[in-house]
């Protein structure tokens, strides 16, 4: 996975969402172990939209269970922006 | 029924805790100074206002503090120091016997700016918070409490502007009177936002003329007042039951005594003093109690020149020349829904320290204040038995009865 994403990713869940450092690992699940729940999923989708400069595509909140499926989606994010930028 | 005040707690612009604010009314201190950015908004013409002296949030959990604009955070930390006072855990209330009431003046002006901002620059709803609703519903104040405490009672958002805790306190009163419930969280809170002074500006309310020197004004009862000036912050008392407290061994730091609450139907925003002293007789005549009786009458005077001559015209028809009055707003500022239950707990410290706090500002009462017995600086002088007013546009009347804490300080 791309460093600059999980460093963009893991940089706004200490400081926007105080998620320990310690704890930000791709295996974690943003439930139980990040203690975020699905008000959190809104506000961090608007916040990686800012952050990336584009729209998340029509997203599936279920199927986003760890840290590493918020580095997933990013990439996804930053993907869709560079094909319409092409 | 007797109905107990068994805690309470603060945040203001004179002190966080009850014993900082209270300190800070001793000393004669004013909050009030010139709000910088508020000075690149046209057409404002106060620029004044009291802001809450900085605080600690930390004691709230990020997952009570993501749907909370800054006055569901103060009201969350005076209750905690409310509930520590009067040696109450949440766990230990029964939720058929309990209840939140409090409330604010309207939900966060800071992020109604904000959202509304954001709506128009991208033209549409993309980029809002999923918390945002949260910090503007009406009931944010008490339901953001209940959430951080872990409250699950009853909750009730009573919103009147500026006799806002005050209307909360005495609707819980009622309940407790009403022999459904045993203990109640009660109050207000408001956060400072230039929309605040802008509502009191547009209509000629607020202060206009004293920015070269801020402390002095606002001005209560006094011949050169010429407006408020708006503050925040969080006031929350606990009322309970006798029984109950007796049953817990607690302690009582007064007795409400009534409360009552009638519509100024003829006008949406100008004061009449027939109303406000009918209020007043009502709030008496509640409490079975005659007018000599009260001992202090701590006035919601806010330093306009039409509500301030009305104030003291009804208060000079119920209590005529000798009880003493004053008005803390020029201390404060107009905490609008914070004040009523502030200056509660304000008139508590009085009683408990046997000193009166008189009306900072005022140098000369106004001819159409006079009528009552006026004082400022302090007045050594035991009280036990207090009236308060507050009153808010909207034509929202409010009088509340408080009684001293036995001196004696015993436990229940």
């Amino acid at each position: 996975m791309n460093q600059q994403i999980e460093q963009m990713v893991n940089s706004m869940m200490h400081e926007q969402f105080e998620v320990p450092i310690e704890n930000l690992v791709s295996t974690a699940h943003l439930k139980d172990d990040l203690k975020l729940d699905s008000l959190d999923f809104v506000d961090m989708v608007v916040l990686l939209e800012e952050k990336v400069g584009g729209q998340m595509p029509s997203i599936d909140f279920m199927s986003i269970r760890t840290l590493g499926d918020v580095y997933l989606l990013v990439n996804t994010l930053m993907n869709s922006k560079v094909q319409k930028q092409n | 029924m007797k109905v107990h005040i068994s805690g309470y707690g603060i945040l203001s612009s004179l002190g966080n805790s009850p014993n900082a604010m209270f300190s800070s009314l001793l000393e004669n201190k004013s909050a009030v100074k010139v709000i910088d950015e508020w000075s690149v908004l046209q057409g404002l013409h106060c620029q004044l206002g009291a802001p809450v002296v900085p605080y600690d949030k930390s004691p709230l959990p990020r997952m009570a503090r993501r749907t909370m604009s800054t006055m569901s955070e103060m009201a969350a930390l005076a209750s905690i120091q409310a509930l520590n006072l009067a040696e109450l855990k949440i766990s230990d209330l029964d939720p058929e016997r309990a209840l939140i009431s409090m409330g604010s003046t309207t939900g966060s002006p800071a992020t109604l700016q904000e959202y509304f901002q954001k709506l128009s620059s991208n033209k549409g709803p993309i980029s809002q918070s999923g918390t945002a609703f949260f910090k503007v519903m009406n009931h944010s104040v008490a339901s953001n409490v209940a959430v951080a405490l872990g409250f699950s009672g009853a909750v009730l958002a009573p919103s009147s502007a500026c006799a806002t805790s005050a209307q909360a306190a005495i609707l819980a009163w009622e309940q407790i009177q009403s022999g459904l419930y045993d203990i109640a969280i009660c109050g207000g809170a408001d956060e400072l936002h230039f929309l605040s002074s802008v509502v009191f500006d547009s209509v000629y309310a607020a202060s206009r003329g004293y920015h070269h020197a801020p402390t002095t004004t606002p001005r209560p009862f006094d011949k050169n007042r010429d407006g408020l000036v708006v503050s925040e912050g969080a006031s929350i008392i606990i009322l309970e039951s006798d029984r109950s407290l007796k049953k817990r061994n607690g302690q009582s730091f007064g007795e409400f005594m009534s409360g009552a609450y009638l519509c100024e139907s003829s006008h949406m925003s100008q004061s009449n003093s027939q109303q406000m002293s009918k209020v007043m007789k009502m709030a008496l005549k509640r409490a079975e109690l005659t007018h000599d009786k009260i001992e202090y009458v701590s006035a919601h005077a806010t330093g306009t020149v039409q509500g301030d001559a009305q104030e003291a015209a009804a208060i000079g028809q119920v209590f005529g020349n000798q009880t003493p009055v004053s008005s803390l707003k020029a201390h404060f500022g107009h905490s609008m829904a914070a004040c009523g239950v502030g200056e509660i707990i304000a008139t508590l410290k009085m009683m408990e320290s046997g000193i009166l706090i008189g009306t900072r500002n005022l140098d000369q009462v106004a001819d159409d204040c006079a009528g009552v017995n006026h004082f400022s600086g302090t007045l050594k002088k035991k009280v036990s038995m207090a009236l308060s007013n507050n009153f808010a546009f909207g034509g929202i009347n409010t009088s509340l009865i408080i009684k001293g804490p036995d001196v004696s300080g015993e436990k229940k």
